[in-house]
């Protein structure tokens, strides 16, 4: 009997389209390839509508516009949480228990740990990062503040609420006066570089707040490191034994970073057309990344003890800064669920995508059994005294 | 629930779709298309593999047997309403004759429409003897020299490579794609303007006799037989017969310009001493030695008279050694210099869908030979597959159909040799050889993976998602909707 994998993606986010790209290409495809696979795709559109069906998981569907038609004239798919996860779709409609589900949600309301809490309130195995590790690498504050605890190397920098920006802006601006320019600031929760930006002086960084503080409760700013140059590593494995991929260089200009535009729009070929790289979901890239013996070592140390000090599991990608003169490697941030699960990297590493996907439901699957074993009640007799 | 299901189909638009498509794949054989009709227990899976090709004559025929339906719906109709019932009894016999309308419709749409079809054919019979007559007198009366391509297998990949190398000198007319049926060398007569030098043609085998009338149809002045084996056995009967058949060329041809291919032990016993016998070892004016295989495609070293060669080609796989030397022959025979020859050689791409190789974009190699449907092609493509290298490889395959009785055997053989071409995995496309080929690499304790593919099209379809960077994929024939 195949295993139904329910594929979750879309979703009230910023990534909702790079979402959709990562799930039918990344997961729907191979699943479809894999003898013992059943995908059953769960698409949940703008408004947070879920639906169900075959034709959710065809990329035309979205690439000729007939979705809107889909969700407007479909009924949403109802949850069940009994026994697991059922998904019942229509009045006479079937429904389908999910065995594992495959979370594909980029950003918010989903790859921020809102799905991954809903699915351990279902008790049902999911794929990727769990609720904890996904909250906590979806919030570059507070990431950075676990790694900093965990004694991890990164670049200086402050935070604040949005509201203390708008509330008290001179003494904010005066707190953040011993960060030296150029500086970047980021809105904490944002994935796929959207309302980033380098600024270089005080009426730049004006803005770049106010553009970050639209987006988000939560405002990251940080030192820009010099002799940049950017590393990316894939990871996979459970928190306490991660599996590096191959340490990945983005091939762009460090003066024009990769910005929303450079990565999905332009097909990532800002500043880096010079060749040499690899086309994968952020474009043009070198893998593996051509760098000192050093450097790369420093690289995969530092990706997998953020890996393990966060707590991730089945994968995540490490971000990382390297001042190339210095030789120093400094951790920027986590991405719980790599754009098209990085599949480029890891084909490049030796791993298809079908045995990526494959692997990374056998971890989801481990992942909950170890949970099964855990003690989650505890007889008192509290209720007694009342 | 099943049957019901069935009739339900069957009263669909996809009936009308499933119906052209099956005649489409029989190549409008009746007899072919209700014995495939006779087998289908769900109408809803017709289509699984393939799709309907709508040439004009496929929309044609799609709109015609819609309105036969439509017209022998309205037809029931019309025999209740002037039956006009009123009693409860006249009532009742008039729905059930709806209903029995209504569920035999869709057999007697195609049974009438079938009849058409195979009237109209009757029909035409004597039109295409005109048109068979006046092509023989164009063959006749062409200047140019004639080369025939016979052979159970390899035909399309020789007379490809032959045209290619004496297509880059000489004025040259071949055959394209796998048109080798009577009619279609017909109008390829009426293509040819008069001026070729050379004209290559390819000879389909179907029925006993039917090279014979090939060959009183093109009269050729030099032969080419690639091979003999079991494929369309179900239709020769025996392997005699398909020998017999093939050879019958020689009565048009002289021996010493008939080229036959003795790697293959069924050519080379049966073969006469004094015809053109090419290998992959040479021939007797002609050496072969350091054959090179790899991904990257097929390098040896000649030897004609006292002068060397090093020959580079595209293709894939020992096996195109002995077909590079025959094209080569046949060249030298036509005149033309023998080394540029081999340099147009070298630019010889294979046939589509024969062992064709694809690069991902992620890497990972795609070896696309599912156009193959033949035991020997089988063979030479596994052999290709154990002498190269990769990091991982994958082997995928539905088996062979028409190999007569002796496909058990044959299967087992083939899963045999998978075992020893040493895949990681072995994809089956679920079918009824599926067993034998499992039993063939069990014989040879094959200890990587084996899945069976329920979906091909889907399988097909995701495939490049299997393969890393380094990997290889073989993909062996196909097996086509009428076998199912």
């Amino acid at each position: 009997m195949p295993k139904t994998v329910a594929v979750i993606f879309g979703s009230r986010s910023a990534e909702h389209d790079i979402s959709i790209v990562t799930a039918i290409n990344a997961v729907i495809k191979p699943l479809k390839a894999l003898p013992g696979f059943d995908p059953l795709p769960v698409y949940i559109d703008k408004k947070g509508r879920w639906f169900t069906g075959e034709r959710y998981g065809e990329i035309d569907t979205y690439t000729s516009g007939r979705i809107d038609t889909f969700v407007n004239s479909d009924k949403p798919v109802q949850l069940h949480f009994e026994n697991g996860l059922v998904f019942k779709s229509g009045l006479f409609g079937s429904s389908k228990k999910a065995d594992v589900v495959f979370p594909a949600t980029h950003g918010t309301f989903g790859e921020d740990g809102s799905l991954m809490g809903l699915l351990r309130m279902a008790n049902v195995p999911f794929v990727g990062c769990g609720m904890t590790a996904s909250v906590l690498s979806m919030d570059k504050v507070l990431s950075r503040l676990v790694c900093a605890q965990a004694g991890i190397a990164q670049n200086k920098f402050k935070w604040f609420y949005a509201n203390e920006f708008t509330s008290d802006q001179d003494n904010l601006l005066n707190k953040l006066k011993d960060l030296k320019y150029p500086l970047f600031v980021k809105p904490a929760h944002l994935g796929s570089s959207i309302a980033i930006s380098r600024v270089k002086n005080i009426s730049e960084l004006k803005n770049a707040i106010e553009v970050a503080a639209h987006y988000d409760d939560k405002v990251l700013v940080e030192e820009e490191v010099e002799n940049l140059i950017e590393l990316t590593l894939p990871i996979m494995g459970h928190p306490d034994s991660p599996k590096p991929a191959l340490l990945e260089k983005p091939l762009a200009d460090p003066e024009k970073f990769f910005d929303f535009d450079t990565k999905y729009l332009q097909g990532g070929k800002k500043g880096g057309e010079k060749g040499g790289g690899t086309k994968g979901a952020q474009g043009y890239s070198e893998i593996p990344a051509r760098v000192d013996k050093k450097i790369e070592e420093q690289a995969i140390k530092l990706g997998t003890d953020v890996y393990r000090a966060l707590g991730c599991s089945g994968t995540a990608r490490i971000d990382m800064l390297v001042d190339s003169k210095a030789g120093k490697v400094y951790f920027n941030e986590v991405n719980p669920l790599p754009g098209s699960l990085y599949a480029h990297n890891w084909r490049k590493a030796g791993v298809s995508n079908a045995e990526l996907v494959e692997k990374l439901i056998e971890y989801a699957l481990e992942t909950h059994q170890q949970e099964q074993k855990l003690a989650t009640t505890f007889d008192t007799s509290f209720l007694k005294q009342f | 629930m099943r049957h019901f299901k069935n009739y339900i189909h069957r009263s669909s638009h996809r009936y009308n779709r499933s119906v052209v498509y099956m005649l489409q794949r029989s190549e409008y054989d009746i007899a072919k298309f209700w014995e495939w009709y006779r087998r289908i227990d769900d109408w809803g899976k017709v289509m699984y593999r393939g799709r309907i090709v709508y040439t004009p004559v496929a929309k044609v025929l799609t709109l015609a047997f819609s309105l036969t339906q439509v017209g022998l719906y309205l037809l029931a109709g019309l025999i209740v309403w002037r039956f006009a019932p009123q009693s409860v009894g006249e009532i009742l016999l008039s729905l059930a004759f709806l209903i029995f309308a209504l569920l035999s419709i869709p057999l007697i749409g195609a049974a009438l429409f079938t009849g058409l079809i195979w009237l109209g054919k009757v029909l035409q019979k004597p039109l295409i003897a005109t048109k068979l007559l006046r092509a023989q007198q164009i063959y006749h009366n062409h200047p140019g020299t004639v080369v025939a391509v016979a052979g159970s297998y390899g035909k399309t990949t020789m007379k490809n490579i032959l045209g290619h190398v004496v297509g880059s000198t000489k004025d040259t007319a071949v055959t394209s794609g796998n048109l080798n049926t009577p009619i279609a060398l017909a109008r390829f007569a009426h293509q040819l303007d008069g001026n070729e030098e050379v004209v290559i043609i390819e000879f389909g085998e179907y029925e006993p006799g039917d090279i014979e009338s090939f060959c009183t149809l093109v009269e050729p002045d030099i032969g080419l037989i690639t091979g003999i084996n079991e494929a369309h056995l179900e239709k020769f009967g025996d392997i005699k017969t398909t020998t017999e058949n093939i050879f019958s060329i020689e009565q048009f041809v002289d021996e010493e310009k008939l080229y036959v291919n003795v790697d293959d032990e069924r050519v080379a016993v049966r073969a006469p001493e004094r015809t053109q016998r090419y290998s992959k070892e040479g021939s007797s004016k002609w050496r072969v030695s350091k054959i090179n295989v790899s991904l990257e495609g097929t390098d040896f070293k000649l030897k004609h008279g006292k002068n060397n060669f090093d020959v580079s080609l595209k293709l894939l796989g020992r096996h195109h050694v002995g077909v590079a030397l025959a094209a080569l022959m046949v060249a030298n025979e036509l005149g033309i210099d023998i080394q540029k020859a081999i340099e147009q050689l070298a630019t010889a791409d294979p046939v589509e869908h024969r062992l064709e190789k694809r690069l991902l974009p992620g890497g990972g190699v795609i070896i696309d030979d599912t156009y193959n449907g033949n035991p020997d092609g089988i063979r030479a493509g596994l052999e290709f597959f154990a002498e190269i290298e990769a990091k991982k490889k994958i082997y995928v395959t539905p088996g062979l159909v028409e190999v007569g009785e002796k496909s058990k055997e044959l299967h087992e053989e083939i899963g045999a040799r998978i075992a020893l071409a040493y895949p990681e995995e072995v994809y089956l496309v679920k079918n009824s050889v599926t067993s034998h080929i499992k039993a063939g690499l069990k014989s040879e304790d094959f200890s990587g993976k084996v899945h069976e593919i329920e979906n091909p099209r889907e399988f097909y379809e995701n495939l490049d998602t299997l393969l890393a960077d380094g990997d290889v994929a073989l993909l062996q024939n196909d097996w086509p909707d009428e076998y199912a």
